[in-house]
């Protein structure tokens, strides 16, 4: 961003590092990039330098919805596992998941309700031509998944997930297959709270059969570095990792884990990582925040890992070909402001959430302006098209990529009609998030205290922006956008802008691996003992749990039966 | 009083800004100087200092206790000048005994310019549509952006297309609810003569105030209607299940209403055909034109879009 290292110090907290405090000190510095803590660089790990501190036959990186299922499958196996985590606490970002799993093939949930499926459909849904979210996925690894489901479904219900209802179809299926887990009945062990996040009821009993079966789960223990026998050559030996404080900054108590069977990289995906994201989409500049990232910051660092000892990306058009879930309208008001990631006061995670954020009910009751003061498109819709308009060049021939921040800028009246509160713990003021003032030139000149507001709005194009959109609600017509009838005037004092920037969603591409989940190098070769699930693997494009479960348990599997 | 030629102790003084000072403020802005005095422990309280602006003192007074980890810093109040300009300021401690030493004369210049307060209107409260040979009211309020108390009694005016003024009122002296100092007026105006969108602007006359303001004006639209002579009753249904949709916003020609529980908005509208439009979150409704000779009863069937799992957006 165009914005110098003294304003982007002043606008964090004290307390809370930067984004770009964390990126420097965990050396997560874009592809090719190495893991530079405690002075190893990960790419020239030489294994005769190291000194390991455990071993164990197999380790797996993140305690989420593809490292739990492959930590509790490896030991199924009978290998013995460790699982490190960097939060404090398992879960990932599937405990604020709304715990649907997005798998059929004819399970017992679907014979009750009368569903006819069968891996053959599931194959043919999941790689069919005339569907985006299928057309580009990899064959492979959908026979797979395919062929999986259904022992995927019983090794769930071994382990203790307990089931509501059957929904769908939805997305690529042609049949309701997509099954919610009941959510977690122990509320002090929940994270996110009244949104129908049942993700918990999946995690939580995963996590429970763990530990109950002998997996070692190290909280706050982040990976740093895959070490491989060779530059680019031989087998992967194990990890070395960083004890990490509850910001996910390093303590610099270092753990070094010699795997004798494999390396299973469960990291979550790239959607916290700025210069890596961009490697796909270079339109996703700093302003986007990724959804749950405060929570579990999936930046890619089992990514840039991999490819530092030789892996490769696979199937990269799946995350930008606009099918997936890749972004989303969110809440307002709130940084991190997935729609249904909202951190309430008794959360664990809200110390880092600092709000909650405000549902909008009715877009008609906001305009959505730019950085630069200027309206972009209809504020009722939300589609890939709205957000082609969102992250569009906002005029500054210093800024050409991102669209800078979004706010949602109303009136008093609007406050009313939505019932919205503005103030803690509903919205971030202090974190220059929200800003309220008794006009609109006033209410533009505040917001350079938001981290990512590069330059001033300038106050006279917001005040003219409203002027002819309140001229447009006269009228009966949006000339500008062609928005439906406004009804609602920005007129009554006071006036508020909060942060309605896009959120960052789903990563649907990542490494390259086999059906098996190894991990390929560039040369289309094996990397012995290393493995890529869920959200950091790439090739198939399917929202949500399900890929996650079924590949973590097929790599913890496939991990424990080696040599 | 010389102190020259005297055995007493000399000592320098050096001092700097601890804080940034911004380069242009407000005229007549209140600022507070963060100023850093070393060598750091010397026992400086309640000593004369003196500001200039342009070599004219604009501040005289004493030293407060300093603060800062190493007891060095004195934070100084100081108004800027209330002219428009660019300015030489020098903060000056004057040489002086104290405690058997002699403080030798110590100085620090900076450079400040002085801009025109901003100020900016809003306005409210304006009926749509207005009636044709009636009168109506609206609010207007002006905020600075010094928050000066200068603001209460000015003039504010309205003006037509060809900007003749159509009306003004004084500002009263209570900021309005929920801001710090929005000072307003309603004001009275007759409707336009003629039916159709109308663009006036409030302005509010800075040029009364006694430190500079800069202009400001807001564009407004009047919506003038001719007097209703029918009343027109809209049903909203939900199109499958025909179960009444409440607080759909309806609008007939210039007319709005919010439809109640069981999903009727009464509009009184005049004769003529009217674009009849619905908009309920949630919902698709057609737009239609109708014709109205008489009071009459229309039916408006909106389709219940599909509620999307916001999981899993745009999936296909």
């Amino acid at each position: 961003m165009a914005k110098d290292d003294a304003r982007s110090r002043q606008a964090d907290t004290a307390a809370r590092p930067s984004r770009r405090d964390f990126l420097r000190s965990s050396g997560a510095v874009g592809v090719g990039g190495a893991a530079a803590l405690a002075g190893r660089d990960a790419a020239a790990a030489d294994a005769a330098d190291i000194k390991w501190d455990r071993e164990v036959d197999v380790v797996v990186i993140g305690a989420g919805a593809s490292g739990l299922p492959a930590a509790i499958a490896a030991r199924d196996g009978g290998a013995s596992v460790m699982l490190l985590e960097q939060h404090f606490d398992i879960g990932g970002c599937a405990i604020i998941s709304g715990g649907t799993v997005h798998i059929g093939a004819g399970n017992r949930i679907q014979h009750e309700k009368g569903v006819k499926d069968s891996p053959d459909l599931v194959f043919a849904d999941w790689t069919r031509p005339g569907h985006k979210a299928a057309r580009y996925n990899d064959r492979d690894l959908v026979r797979r998944f395919a062929d999986e489901n259904l022992a995927t479904f019983d090794f769930l219900n071994e382990n203790g997930v307990q089931w509501g209802q059957l929904s769908g179809p939805q997305s690529a299926s042609t049949v309701p297959r997509q099954i919610t887990a009941v959510e977690w009945p122990v509320r002090s062990q929940l994270v996110a709270f009244d949104q129908q996040r049942n993700g918990s009821g999946v995690v939580r009993p995963l996590e429970m059969s763990a530990r109950r079966k002998g997996v070692e789960i190290l909280l706050q223990h982040k990976m740093t570095s895959v070490v491989r026998e060779g530059h680019f050559a031989g087998r992967v030996l194990g990890v070395t990792a960083v004890q990490v404080d509850r910001w996910f900054q390093p303590t610099y108590q270092t753990l070094n884990v010699r795997a004798r069977k494999g390396v299973i990289l469960a990291t979550g995906g790239h959607g916290g990582n700025v210069e890596l994201r961009r490697v796909f989409d270079p339109r996703l500049t700093a302003e986007y925040q990724a959804h749950g990232e405060d929570l579990a910051p999936h930046n890619g660092d089992g990514e840039i890992a991999a490819m530092a000892i030789g892996a490769s990306l696979w199937a990269t058009a799946n995350q930008t070909n606009e099918a997936g879930a890749a972004i989303n309208k969110g809440r307002l008001g709130v940084k991190n402001n997935y729609i249904r990631g909202r951190f309430t006061p008794e959360s664990p995670n809200f110390f880092r959430a600092r709000a909650s954020g405000q549902v909008v009910h009715d877009w008609q009751n906001v305009i959505l302006v730019k950085e630069n003061g200027k309206r972009f498109w209809d504020e009722t819709k939300e589609n890939y098209d709205y957000h082609a308009a969102a992250l569009a060049w906002s005029g500054d021939p210093k800024k050409l990529n991102g669209g800078g921040p979004i706010w949602a800028i109303f009136d008093a009246d609007a406050v009313e009609r939505e019932k919205w509160k503005t103030d803690y713990p509903y919205v971030d003021r202090a974190g220059g998030y929200f800003f309220t003032a008794a006009t609109l030139i006033e209410l533009a000149s505040q917001l350079t205290r938001n981290e990512y507001q590069w330059r001033p709005m300038p106050g006279a194009e917001l005040q003219a922006t409203v002027e002819r959109f309140n001229s447009f609600v006269d009228g009966g017509k949006d000339l500008d956008f062609n928005r439906p009838s406004p009804p609602h005037k920005i007129a009554k004092p006071p006036f508020h802008a909060a942060w309605a920037t896009p959120c960052l969603h789903d990563a649907l591409t990542g490494l390259r691996t086999n059906t098996d989940c190894e991990a390929i190098d560039l040369y289309g070769k094996v990397i012995p003992g290393l493995y890529a699930v869920g959200e950091s693997q790439g090739g198939f494009q399917m929202h949500g749990l399900a890929r996650c479960i079924v590949f973590g348990r097929i790599a913890g599997m496939h991990a424990a039966a080696r040599a | 009083m010389s102190l020259e030629g005297t055995a007493l102790h000399r000592q320098e003084i050096e001092l700097a800004l601890a804080e940034p000072v911004p380069e242009e403020v407000d005229a007549g802005a209140q600022l507070m100087l963060a100023i850093r005095i070393a060598p750091s422990g010397l026992n400086l309280v309640g000593t004369l200092f003196l500001i200039t602006a342009d070599d004219e003192v604009r501040t005289r007074g004493h030293l407060p206790d300093l603060a800062g980890e190493d007891r060095d810093i004195a934070r100084i109040a100081f108004t800027a000048p209330e002219r428009i300009g660019e300015f030489a300021l020098r903060l000056i401690i004057p040489e002086h005994e104290r405690e058997g030493t002699i403080c030798r004369e110590a100085s620090l210049s900076l450079r400040l310019r002085t801009r025109p307060h901003v100020t900016s209107l809003a306005v409210w409260d304006c009926p749509a549509p207005v009636v044709i040979g009636e009168t109506f009211r609206l609010k207007v309020g002006a905020q600075c952006s010094s928050s000066c108390a200068s603001l209460p009694g000015c003039a504010i005016e309205i003006h037509d297309e060809s900007a003749a003024v159509l009306a003004h009122a004084a500002l009263g002296d209570t900021p309005w609810p929920g801001t710090q100092a929005l000072y307003w007026a309603e004001i009275e105006l007759a409707a336009p003569g003629r039916e159709g969108l109308h663009a006036w602007t409030a302005k509010l006359a800075a040029r009364e105030l006694g430190i500079a303001h800069s202009q400001a004006s807001f564009a407004f639209t009047v919506l003038a209607d001719a007097p209703a002579a029918h009343l027109v009753t809209v049903a909203v249904v939900e199109a499958e299940k025909r179960t009444p949709i409440d607080n759909a916003q309806v609008r007939l020609g210039a007319r709005r209403a919010a439809t109640d529980e069981r999903g009727l908005a009464r509009l009184a509208v005049p004769g003529g055909n009217h674009e009849l439009s619905v908009w309920k979150a949630g919902y698709e409704a057609p737009t239609s034109t109708i014709e109205v000779i008489q009071d009459a009863s229309v039916a408006v069937e909106a389709v219940l879009l599909p509620v999307e799992d916001p999981d899993s957006y745009w999936q296909g």
